[in-house]
């Protein structure tokens, strides 16, 4: 406990003050965009699936392989297990696809994109015009390497893609970073060959639901010994009303590449609650990494309860490669019900996974999320840091697995779970698995629950810090080694949100 | 009181209860989260009950018998000798036969018989606690009085081929304290539910040893509902080859409580199951709890251990404290567990830790180079490893007992 | 007599050569002190001399009177009466520290064909060197190491080195993490020791251990190697104008 309260209090710097103090209004990405959108019928049925798959003009290939997980999906039954209270989701009551009219023929470049929707971008802040980033902006204080940073991004707007930066420049190095709509059609081979071999479309409710109903996502492939030079992020935007986003992303690095990857999440307040039922696959080849960030900052609902994104996501990374690496970070703080456990199997001899997540859940938010580490290889690694803060009448459980097979010898495992409550009125659960099958390996897990140190809260009242300000410091501190994690360029910016999501909690 | 007709005994309502509730149960469905690691149908029908074979006769556990009052069971059925010597030593001690209630219209055990049970079968049901609820054939009934100070020694021993099915009750009243040490033998099979009404200021410290002799399963759960300033201390002890599950729930449901629960387990064959399944809830203020698990295992055995804090709400300044270790020894063993925190209170103090592996490298390195040899140094290892759960025994014979069975089992 | 032949040592894990090299005599009655800038190796020859697994040699030999103790266990090797003093004595929750002293001292009387002290006969002797070393038997009673402080995990050292009566005993940093008062204590106790039949392998940082514990040579390490060796007064040099003159 006292190396804990001793990092919290490490972590507040002038930094986190100043971000801090210029918090804005509550949830700043819940406007709507007003666009002429083309909807395909309400429902799910064989009629929808093929409808999605005709309006991306699929090959027969990908059809099947999506009826085949709708047949099947039919015959699921929707989890019960995760600690979440959620009224039942009405299937029928959706559209699984809506498109802005303005995409009916794919632009070809971003300039022939719609005012409307390059506005929508500009106003969350994401770069769709080609520029760079000056690091120096952001996060100047701790950022030596003030080298201009440039990050490419795929835009997905309800179901479809929107155009993706940078593609020219990737080219030339031999990777591919487009919509998988597109890469369905340009590399059957590539998509063919990994598609569902990560998460299979039988995997379970959600993923084989996302198997039938996919309408876009992105794919990367990063060619053999390529470093990428650039962030890749994709921001998925849900506008459009009653409308369930279901976006595939595939990534695979080849042997000994590198990339680092990033996904935001956001989507306009309303009333009624939206699905989102997404898949991540990433596949790891030999001495290749991987780092996927993700931000995931979904309508929440209002402090009723009311409206709020269903968010029901499967992620996973397959290190089949030696000494393959992923390492998964995690920023939760949206979403009215989060079901997430990105998880790696560790397959290739000593390769290694990570997972360092933070997740808010304020008013009456609810959150499961966690992870999985299969340990298969011979001296595979893992690390678990997971930092969950529980605010008004929210729920949020740690849900996670360590399992190391006989086989995996002289593997580790390193947990470490905390999780904050702020107020009596909210829960915070704690569900690790962990099993140990190797007399060789090793597993460590550590858990703490508590509240806002006393100590810490007064320390900063007293410097004059208003409570509500000091909470966000301490929470901020509460998860620094997870904020570290991010990509430098988004480091701040989930700083900030983690204050943000917490407005309202206090007092 | 329940008198429906003049056949009728107040303890049929309960036993129709839990057999529906136990009908209605589907054993064999294994998604459940209750038998997440080891279905119930280990402790239950799937193994063949063996014959009883004589083996090496275990050491004896002596007791001081000017400290101690004893009683038997042979076969799952009380001994008729030791409950009279018992009844005469100790007058201000209730005790009853559970199938002697039968006899009885009216007990002071009726406003108590089930409580506990049923209120943690609410939060999950547990079959073959239930099974127990149906079929229970004998066990014992103790109230002890208020302020009364008692030890207790419980011995198990048979030979019978049957799953015996025994249930006990201990009332400790106020300001009671009272010691109990129950010791399993012998051949028999062995269902058993213990029932647990700690009065506000009692102070329990129990304590179950199951020899390696035993030849068959071994499923025990403990009910309790503790109140205001009560102690309770249950320290597991288990040496089978065979499936043991120590299934351990307390209610604590005054300010103040303090609760341990403590078990080790040493298995050194693949028919070992050692399952730990503990639940706390924290149902008032200010109350304290600590799990401490231990398995050592070789030679294919497995280890589970399942525990809870649950914290209400209500219970503020609530101190959860949980530990489990696994001590891997050869290949083909299995340690796993789920040490789950449900807290509802924001303040309060909880924390578990979990750590599974084999001995320390460093640790051998140190001793070796004193000139110990390797296997030495790993029996001391070992004995360390279980220290911990020793520390929590007050009665220095059963500590000197357990040290010797340990010392006995290491032959690495 | 002790002797370290053309050794060369790798740390396994890292496949790294630290040890590229040394030739050392030490006769009985000798004390030896190597000093050398951190990541010189020294700690590695300590552990490499005591047997800890995953110091690889390459090449070279270890001799006690003459005979390899290479292939010997770490165990063996303490029992022909090789000691180390560790610079980080290790806790060991749930292991008794008199228990454990108990046991090796037997151990090694076991392998040395000398009958097992009892119980009484061991506690004399205890008190006895404890009290000279101003361990306090509540001390002796802890479990091992566990929340010692630094100078009572090294007079810990001190005292286990005292009964085990070894005949080569190497000090690892022992002064590491020690106020004068504690340096004097843990000297006085190996001064008491020194005899004709032992000799010391004194590692050291610095040369203040060596105004308590008068070496009769002093080496110089760096990189893996002896780079000087002198007597004291090579010490004294080290001290004034640090190890950077010597290392060119």
């Amino acid at each position: 406990m006292s190396e804990l309260k001793l990092e919290a209090k490490q972590g507040i710097d002038q930094q986190t003050i100043n971000s801090v103090k210029s918090l804005g209004e509550s949830y700043k990405y819940g406007f709507t965009t007003d666009i002429d959108m083309e909807y395909a019928p309400k429902g799910l049925s064989e009629e929808i699936v093929k409808l999605i798959s005709k309006k991306n003009d699929e090959p027969d290939w990908m059809l099947n392989w999506r009826l085949e997980a709708y047949k099947r999906w039919v015959k699921m039954d929707e989890p019960n297990w995760p600690m979440l209270n959620y009224k039942g989701i009405d299937y029928n009551d959706q559209y699984y696809y809506a498109k802005p009219k303005s995409l009916e023929k794919k632009p070809k470049s971003l300039d022939e994109v719609e005012p409307a929707l390059l506005e929508t971008y500009a106003k969350l802040g994401i770069p769709l015009k080609e520029q760079e980033f000056l690091a120096g902006v952001i996060g100047a204080e701790n950022n030596m390497d003030t080298k201009p940073k440039k990050v490419a991004v795929d835009a997905v707007f309800d179901s479809v893609s929107v155009g993706t930066t940078f593609k020219d420049e990737l080219e030339k190095l031999g990777i591919i970073f487009c919509s998988i709509s597109e890469a369905i059609k340009l590399y059957p081979d590539l998509v063919k060959k990994y598609i569902g071999t990560v998460v299979p479309r039988t995997d379970n409710y959600f993923a084989t639901l996302n198997s039938a109903v996919f309408s876009d996502g992105s794919f990367v492939y990063i060619p053999e010994g390529v470093k990428c030079p650039m962030e890749l992020s994709t921001y998925f935007r849900i506008n459009a009303e009653n409308t369930g986003q279901f976006e595939r992303t595939l990534i695979i690095a080849d042997k000994k590449s590198y990339v680092s990857y990033l996904e935001g999440c956001t989507a306009p307040m309303r009333d009624t609650h939206q699905l989102h039922a997404a898949v991540v696959e990433l596949v790891v080849l030999d001495e290749a990494s991987i780092k996927y960030s993700t931000v995931q900052n979904w309508y929440p609902g209002d402090e009723n309860g009311k409206g709020g994104i269903y968010n029901f996501v499967t992620k996973r990374a397959d290190c089949r490669g030696v000494n393959s690496k992923v390492m998964w970070t995690q920023i939760e703080t949206g979403s009215a019900v989060t079901w997430k456990y990105p998880s790696c199997i560790l397959r290739g001899d000593n390769s290694q996974g990570e997972f360092y997540s933070v997740a808010i859940a304020n008013n009456y938010q609810q959150a499961d999320t966690g992870t999985k580490m299969i340990h298969l290889g011979k001296g595979t690694r893992s690390r678990i840091v997971s930092k969950g803060i529980s605010a008004g009448k929210a729920q949020n459980t740690y849900r996670g697995l360590v399992n190391i097979h006989p086989k995996a010898a002289n593997s580790r495992n390193f947990t470490q779970c905390d999780s904050l409550l702020i107020g009596n009125k909210c829960g915070a659960h704690t569900v690790p698995y962990i099993e140990n099958k190797n007399n060789s390996s090793r597993t460590e897990h550590e858990a703490t629950t508590s509240k806002i140190d006393d100590d810490q809260l007064f320390y900063c009242l007293q410097r004059g810090i208003n409570e509500e300000d000091a909470v966000a410091l301490i929470i901020n501190g509460f998860c620094k080694e997870v904020l570290q994690a991010l990509p430098m360029e988004f480091a701040l910016e989930a700083q900030k949100l983690v204050a943000i999501s917490l407005e309202g909690s206090v007092g | 009181m329940v008198f429906e007709n003049k056949n009728s005994h107040w303890i049929d309502a309960y036993t129709r209860k839990f057999e529906e509730s136990f009908k209605s149960i589907n054993l064999l469905d294994n998604k459940k989260e209750y038998w997440r690691f080891a279905s119930p149908l280990i402790w239950h029908d799937k193994l063949p009950i063996k014959k009883f074979q004589e083996t090496r006769s275990s050491q004896s556990l002596k007791f001081d018998v000017t400290k101690y009052s004893f009683l038997r069971f042979n076969d799952g059925i009380l001994d008729t000798e030791t409950l009279k010597k018992f009844i005469n030593e100790n007058k201000n001690i209730e005790i009853c036969s559970f199938k002697d209630i039968f006899l009885k219209k009216d007990h002071w055990s009726s406003l108590k018989f089930s409580k506990a049970q049923l209120k943690a079968e609410k939060s999950y049901e547990r079959p073959l606690a239930l099974f127990n609820g149906f079929n229970a054939g004998d066990g014992v009934f103790i109230k002890f009085k208020k302020g009364v100070k008692k030890n207790l020694h419980i011995i198990y021993e048979g030979k019978n081929e049957k799953n015996n099915c025994i249930r006990n009750l201990f009332d400790l009243e106020e300001n009671s304290e009272i010691k109990v040490f129950e010791h399993f033998y012998g051949n028999s099979k062995y269902n058993i539910v213990s029932e647990l009404f700690a009065a506000d200021n009692s102070k329990l410290e129990h304590c179950k040893i199951i020899n390696q002799d035993i030849s068959n399963s071994v499923i025990y759960h403990f009910f309790g509902n503790c109140k205001k300033n009560s102690k309770i201390k249950t320290v597991n002890f288990s040496f089978s080859d065979n499936p043991v599950r120590n299934e351990t729930n307390l209610y604590l449901e005054g300010t103040n409580c303090e609760t341990t629960v403590a078990s080790m387990g040493f298995g050194k064959k693949e028919t070992s199951i050692c399952d730990n399944t503990v639940f706390i809830s924290h149902q008032e203020e200010s109350c304290k709890s600590r799990q401490i698990i231990k398995n050592a295992l070789k030679n294919g055995a497995k280890a589970i251990f399942q525990g809870k804090i649950f914290v209400d709400s209500k219970a503020q300044k609530t101190d959860g404290y949980q530990m489990s270790n696994g001590l891997i020894l050869s290949d083909d063993c299995e340690f796993l567990v789920k040490p789950e925190l449900e807290i509802y209170a924001d303040d309060v103090v909880c924390s578990h830790g979990s750590i599974s592996g084999t001995l320390n490298e460093d640790h051998l390195f140190y001793l070796r180079s004193r000139g110990i040899p390797l296997i030495e140094a790993q029996k001391k290892l070992i004995q360390a490893f279980y220290s911990e759960i020793l520390d929590e025994v007050s009665e220095d014979n059963i500590v000197y007992y357990i040290q010797n069975q340990i010392s006995e089992m290491i032959t690495l | 007599m002790f002797e370290i032949k053309d050794l060369h040592v790798n740390i396994s894990e890292v496949e790294k050569k630290i040890i590229s090299g040394i030739n050392l005599k030490i006769n009985p009655g000798e004390v030896h002190a190597i000093m050398g800038p951190n990541g010189s190796g020294k700690s590695t020859l300590s552990y490499t001399l005591s047997g800890k697994e995953g110091y690889e040699i390459e090449k070279g030999d270890i001799e006690l009177d003459g005979e390899s103790i290479l292939d010997d266990e770490p165990d063996e090797r303490a029992a022909k009466g090789i000691f180390l003093a560790f610079q980080y004595p290790i806790e060991i929750p749930g292991v008794g520290n008199l228990s454990f002293i108990r046991t090796a001292l037997n151990s090694q009387r076991k392998f040395n064909g000398k009958d097992e002290l009892n119980p009484a006969e061991f506690l004399k002797i205890l008190r006895e060197k404890a009290d000279f070393l101003n361990v306090d038997m509540e001390m002796l009673k802890r479990p091992l190491n566990v929340g010692f402080s630094g100078g009572e995990k090294k007079r810990n050292e001190i005292l286990q080195m005292a009964l085990l009566e070894p005949r080569f005993c190497i000090l690892d940093e022992t002064d590491s993490g020690l106020d004068v008062d504690a340096m004097k204590q843990v000297s006085k106790g190996v001064n008491f020791l020194r005899s004709e039949n032992r000799s010391f392998l004194i590692i050291t940082h610095y040369q203040r251990l060596l105004n308590y514990i008068k070496p009769d040579f002093v080496h110089i390490m760096a990189k893996g190697k002896i780079i000087k060796t002198g007597g004291p007064e090579l010490a004294l040099e080290v001290e004034n104008q640090g190890y950077t003159h010597l290392l060119n």
